[in-house]
């Protein structure tokens, strides 16, 4: 069952997607064209059409997840979706699922979309991918100053790409949800609103607070000529006390020197996201099978 | 005949609002039950309730033993408004209830939508109030299913497609299954009940056999009901 509720979702998205991905590709081929042969002005401005379009795939498809959880969970198709013979848990993977395939899928587009915007400029050259190649040269450069290997770093990267799926998600899903609910069933679509800004509330306190309390930080050191990152037991906090709060325009070498040949930074506000994340998972799968329709 | 659906003193308030009160009763296996009564005396509520759509202060549904959450397969059911999208055609709406429902008879559903003169292939956007109400009558007729819930399915339409709307659910009913229709237009669909439930503010005012009732009142269910919610006249006392 769960197979076709992400199958359904995913006809829904493919009808979405008939509409983006022709605009998309337009902007993109005609920035190509327009910029790659050097057209004056038009070549710039379908350039920067291109690059607004990019920059806006993957905030417009997660705001489209938003809005297919609300209207097949909480308007009146939610009538069908909440009659469904499927359980609780299953409507609320299904939403994970599909809502992470889109995510990929507008990912991969963007990726696609920032190669061809790199190779524009090099058609009328004729180096086509010259600027990917120097792209690739300056990322190398980066992780050998940071002391990491690339698969690492591509893990790291991965990591923070699911990470940011998931607290939105997290986020969206649990606002809606409890906010549809019948504490706020008064509030019509102000519900969802009202626990955003009350959740965003606890998630800066909470940042503050496990700044405070939660020994992790990740520690930036001179190792020979870069720099090298460790996750280490301890508060970030105390540094920064031993180290004072006099002067807020120091460069990096001089905060070095200050901290004595490295610097601490708190996780404490990611560990408290991830902890979100959790929560949200539980929470929002447990009202999703107490659902009050309006 | 044994129960098919018993609800047992279900409350269900909204803030101060009385949604529906205390209410109890049983639906046998092939029985046409009319939940009758005046707009916003709780059948929606009721029927919502007994969908796991909503969920009660207190008080238990059960459906062939079942909580709602987990009898959904068993019903068929009709909301009061539409639940598809508006862009959806109907032929996508087959495709899901085939993909959903293993009990869903396709080729009748378009057999119906025939009966109908309705294009599969026409989004619902497109279609009049009347023309959505049969489609989706299609598609929850064509379930086969002990039990049908179906909330006024003949709301704001002209008589006309009342009329066939009635017909199509006479026809394409299966007779062992028990029905559960709302509405507050009794006399186009009296003849259908075998019983009738009145609500009344949230309490179930008269719970009766529909011959019973015709039997000691010498009066149509729709004559009953008028009389009952007449207020001003001095309504006559349930039984």
């Amino acid at each position: 069952m769960l197979r076709k509720l992400i199958a359904l979702d995913m006809r829904a998205f493919a009808r979405q997607l008939q509409w983006i991905a022709p605009i998309y590709g337009l902007l993109l081929l005609s920035a190509l064209l327009l910029r790659g042969f050097n057209l004056p002005v038009v070549g710039v401005v379908a350039y920067v059409l291109a690059l607004i379009g990019t920059a806006l795939l993957i905030p417009a498809v997660l705001v489209l997840g938003i809005v297919r959880y609300y209207r097949h969970l909480y308007s009146h198709q939610g009538y069908l979706t909440h009659t469904l013979p499927v359980t609780a848990s299953q409507r609320y993977h299904g939403k994970l699922i599909s809502g992470s395939i889109m995510y990929a899928a507008a990912t991969l587009m963007a990726l696609a979309g920032v190669a061809v915007l790199m190779m524009t400029k090099g058609i009328a050259r004729g180096d086509v991918f010259g600027k990917i190649l120097v792209f690739f040269r300056g990322v190398e450069s980066i992780l050998a100053y940071l002391n990491i290997s690339s698969f690492a770093a591509a893990l790291f990267l991965l990591g923070v790409w699911l990470v940011i799926f998931l607290s939105t998600f997290a986020l969206y899903s649990l606002c809606i949800t409890a906010g549809m609910g019948r504490l706020f069933s008064r509030m019509g679509m102000g519900g969802p609103f009202i626990v955003y800004l009350l959740v965003t509330l606890i998630n800066q306190v909470a940042g503050v607070v496990s700044f405070l309390l939660i020994p992790l930080s990740l520690r930036i050191a001179v190792a020979g000529d870069g720099i090298r990152l460790k996750i280490v037991v301890g508060f970030a906090l105390r540094q920064l006390l031993e180290m004072g709060f006099k002067n807020q325009q120091m460069t990096f070498d001089e905060l070095m020197t200050l901290g004595g040949g490295y610097v601490d930074f708190g996780l404490g506000s990611i560990v408290i996201g991830l902890a979100f994340i959790v929560f949200s998972y539980f929470f929002t799968k447990r009202q999703l099978a107490k659902v009050n329709l309006r | 005949m044994s129960k098919l659906l018993e609800i047992q003193e279900l409350t269900r308030r909204y803030g101060p609002r009385r949604g529906v009160e205390n209410i109890s009763f049983a639906l046998k296996e092939g029985e046409i039950v009319g939940l009758l009564g005046p707009n916003g005396c709780g059948k929606t509520t009721l029927i919502k309730l007994v969908m796991g759509l909503l969920q009660p202060d207190s008080g238990s549904v059960l459906i062939q033993g079942r909580v709602p959450r987990e009898a959904h397969h068993l019903i068929s059911y009709l909301p009061e408004n539409t639940y598809l999208g508006e862009w959806m055609a109907m032929e996508e709406a087959f495709r899901i209830f085939g993909d959903f429902y293993a009990d869903f008879d396709r080729a009748k559903a378009e057999r119906m939508l025939g009966e109908f003169q309705l294009d599969s292939r026409q989004p619902l956007k497109t279609m009049s109030k009347g023309m959505q109400e049969k489609a989706h009558l299609a598609l929850v007729m064509s379930r086969h299913v002990p039990l049908y819930i179906l909330d006024e399915p003949m709301s704001g339409i002209d008589p006309a497609a009342r009329q066939s709307i009635l017909d199509g659910i006479l026809q394409n009913y299966n007779p062992g299954s028990s029905l559960l229709l709302s509405t507050h237009l009794i006399s186009d669909v009296e003849m259908l009940f075998d019983r009738v439930v009145f609500l009344d503010d949230g309490y179930v005012r008269l719970d009766r056999y529909v011959e019973d009732l015709r039997a000691e009142e010498g009066r149509s269910v729709d004559e009953y009901f008028r009389r009952l919610y007449a207020p001003a006249k001095g309504g006559v006392h349930a039984s």
